[in-house]
């Protein structure tokens, strides 16, 4: 298979089952379980998802990234601000690798 | 032009112009996380058009975050198909809140509606819905001001990606740092934050003793579900 038939492919396939869980919570709102075990699943999910994702990356990539991944946290945390949170880290990450 | 015609073109530029006003913060702070996102598939070897192409059809910014890692690290189609499903299982429970206010929607428009359900659309609409005067005609330019803001600056990164050199400026940290922010959204109380954490830790000792990128979407589950155990004995405890 070729890379950009690969990639087609994913990207067809991740339409596919992000617009069918979008169209999908229009339709059947009122099957779905606003309580219990499910509602709790499904909230923890994406954070769960998230720190998985970078965890063993922010735990590979040494002192410097590891600051850079609290000070973007903190950033987040204190204001908010998506774009200003990643430009602390990343603007971290980048001085930490003229500097050091 | 008949008076129908007229009214009906002057109500149409309202919805567009309140739409605009109401997402136009939203479509501002896209442009550099578009970027990102665009110099990050031209270093996953991605072209311009495949970027523009997974905005347009995937639109969904953490989702196609971890697309674009997941096929720079090699994984199998089927393993980033569940990681986006599961990212994105979110917007299962965001469209169902938005439904309350679709009552008596046409299916064309619930369809157009749910194109462009993200975090911050849903967060726009939802809170103009709560308030009243706000109906599906907006929420839908709402979703599309974003949409097009969205695609065009990952197809502007991307394009422009080349001219980056590797790792330069950090921009390889850029999907950390995303990832941590969208992380920080996500964990509304004590025990969001625990299963993170359990989900960090299990995901990092997984990591070192599993191939792959099979460690992302089992981490996950098992850490949701001890969420969901801590939370019933908590439950339990309290009555």
């Amino acid at each position: 298979m070729t890379d950009n038939l690969m990639v087609f492919i994913t990207i067809l396939c991740s339409a596919a089952v992000t617009y069918s869980l979008r169209l999908g919570g229009l339709l059947l709102s009122e099957k779905l379980p606003s309580s219990g075990k499910f509602k709790i699943f499904m909230d923890a999910l994406p954070g769960t998802l998230l720190l998985s994702l970078i965890a063993p990356g922010i735990a590979s990539s040494g002192l410097w990234g590891g600051i850079a991944a609290i000070c973007t946290a903190v950033c987040t945390y204190r204001t908010g601000n998506v774009f200003l949170a990643m430009i602390t880290g990343v603007g971290i990450v980048a001085l930490s690798r003229y500097f050091c | 032009m008949s008076i129908s015609a007229e009214t009906l073109k002057n109500s149409n530029s309202s919805y567009l112009s309140q739409g605009f006003k109401a997402v136009w913060p939203i479509c501002i702070g896209y442009i550099p996380l578009g970027i990102a996102m665009g110099v990050l598939g031209q270093k996953a070897m991605l072209t311009p058009l495949q970027v523009l192409a997974m905005s347009l059809m995937v639109f969904a910014g953490s989702g196609q975050f971890i697309a674009v890692s997941m096929i720079s690290a090699g994984a199998f189609i089927p393993s980033i198909i569940a990681t986006v499903f599961m990212i994105n299982l979110r917007h299962l429970l965001m469209s169902s809140s938005l439904c309350v206010y679709m009552k008596k929607v046409s299916p064309v428009k619930l369809t157009l509606l749910s194109y462009g359900i993200v975090d911050e659309t849903f967060a726009v609409n939802i809170e103009k819905l709560k308030k009243g005067n706000w109906g599906p005609r907006r929420a839908i330019a709402v979703n599309f001001f974003a949409y097009f803001s969205w695609a065009l600056s990952t197809f502007t990164g991307c394009y422009f990606g080349e001219f980056i050199p590797e790792g330069s400026f950090g921009i390889d940290y850029a999907l950390t740092a995303m990832f941590i922010c969208l992380l920080i959204f996500q964990l509304n109380g004590s025990i969001y934050f625990i299963t993170a954490v359990i989900s960090g830790i299990v995901a990092v000792f997984l990591a070192m003793t599993l191939e792959g990128n099979s460690y992302i979407v089992i981490s996950s589950i098992i850490a949701a579900s001890i969420g969901v155990i801590i939370k019933k004995r908590k439950n339990y405890n309290e009555q």
